[in-house]
């Protein structure tokens, strides 16, 4: 029987686990930040918008992402451009694909046993904003800013501003480590 | 632990990453990595898996653009940190 309980963390527990280092968040996230199980993540100046098809030129463009070659940063740069948000803020319109990243660094120890989720923040959803394209998974050992893929649902053209809130992180500790954090003997030999 | 040879082939989207490509049993894999991540041609990845001889599997910081998070790699291309 398994009783060990896989648990969302609270407030208090993402604070100890700040403070352990066991989980990086830099810059720290602000005590308004926190709700009783998640911490607010805020959005970063740089921002990559895909760019509107051309339609009519007869031109046809096609991701194969199965292609092992393919180097993906390249060819989004070729279909895009990027933007910095200024002070007056960027103002996202309605069904444009958006690339935008966490201005905090965040760093989930190998050796330790959280993983997390990004999620969206209902005060942005209710006008249709969404943060993530079904890939909310932030793995055990992840570091780095959390790349987020944004799309404005909702009606009205949304104005982001950097800094601003944009999702919340929910760490999840997991049931046991995972291979690779494990300093055991390997988990098993052979293919 | 063990470190695991890559070479940056590029920036990343984001000024905090850049590129990387991994040697490894079936060709060369890319990846997109945090900069903090990059440590003198090498990153971090933990414990190996399982191996098969010199092969070795070991799990990605992140998952590569052709989506696996687990390669088999060279021992020539691990070391312990």
């Amino acid at each position: 029987m398994i009783e060990t309980l896989c648990l969302i963390l609270t407030d208090r527990e993402i604070r100890t686990a700040l403070k352990k280092g066991v989980i990086v968040i830099d810059p720290p996230p602000s005590e308004n930040a926190y709700s009783s199980t998640s911490v607010d993540l805020t959005l970063d100046h740089e921002l990559t918008l895909f760019n509107e098809p051309i339609d009519g030129s007869g031109l046809e463009q096609i991701i194969d992402p199965s292609k092992r070659r393919i180097d993906a940063e390249r060819a989004i740069e070729a279909i895009s451009t990027k933007v910095s948000i200024s002070d007056a803020g960027y103002v996202l319109h309605k069904n444009i694909l958006m690339l935008a990243y966490t201005a905090e660094y965040v760093d989930l120890r190998i050796d330790t046993k959280y993983a997390a989720r990004v999620e969206g923040k209902s005060s942005l959803a209710r006008y249709g904003l969404s943060v993530h394209i079904t890939a909310p998974t932030i793995h055990a050992g992840f570091d780095g800013h959390i790349r987020l893929e944004m799309i404005n649902h909702g009606p009205l053209p949304i104005r982001l501003r950097k800094g601003m809130p944009i999702c919340q992180l929910i760490f999840e500790q997991t049931l046991g480590t995972p291979d690779k954090g494990y300093s055991g003997q390997f988990s098993g030999q052979g293919r | 632990m063990m470190k695991l040879k890559v070479e940056k082939v590029g920036n990343g989207l984001h000024h905090s990453e850049v590129v990387v490509s991994v040697h490894t049993d079936q060709g060369e894999e890319g990846l997109v990595i945090d900069k903090r991540s990059l440590h003198d041609g090498f990153v971090s990845v933990g414990y190996p898996i399982r191996n098969d001889g010199d092969s070795f599997l070991v799990e990605l910081p992140r998952e590569t653009y052709a989506g696996n998070w687990r390669v088999w790699v060279d021992r020539s291309q691990l070391e312990a940190v």
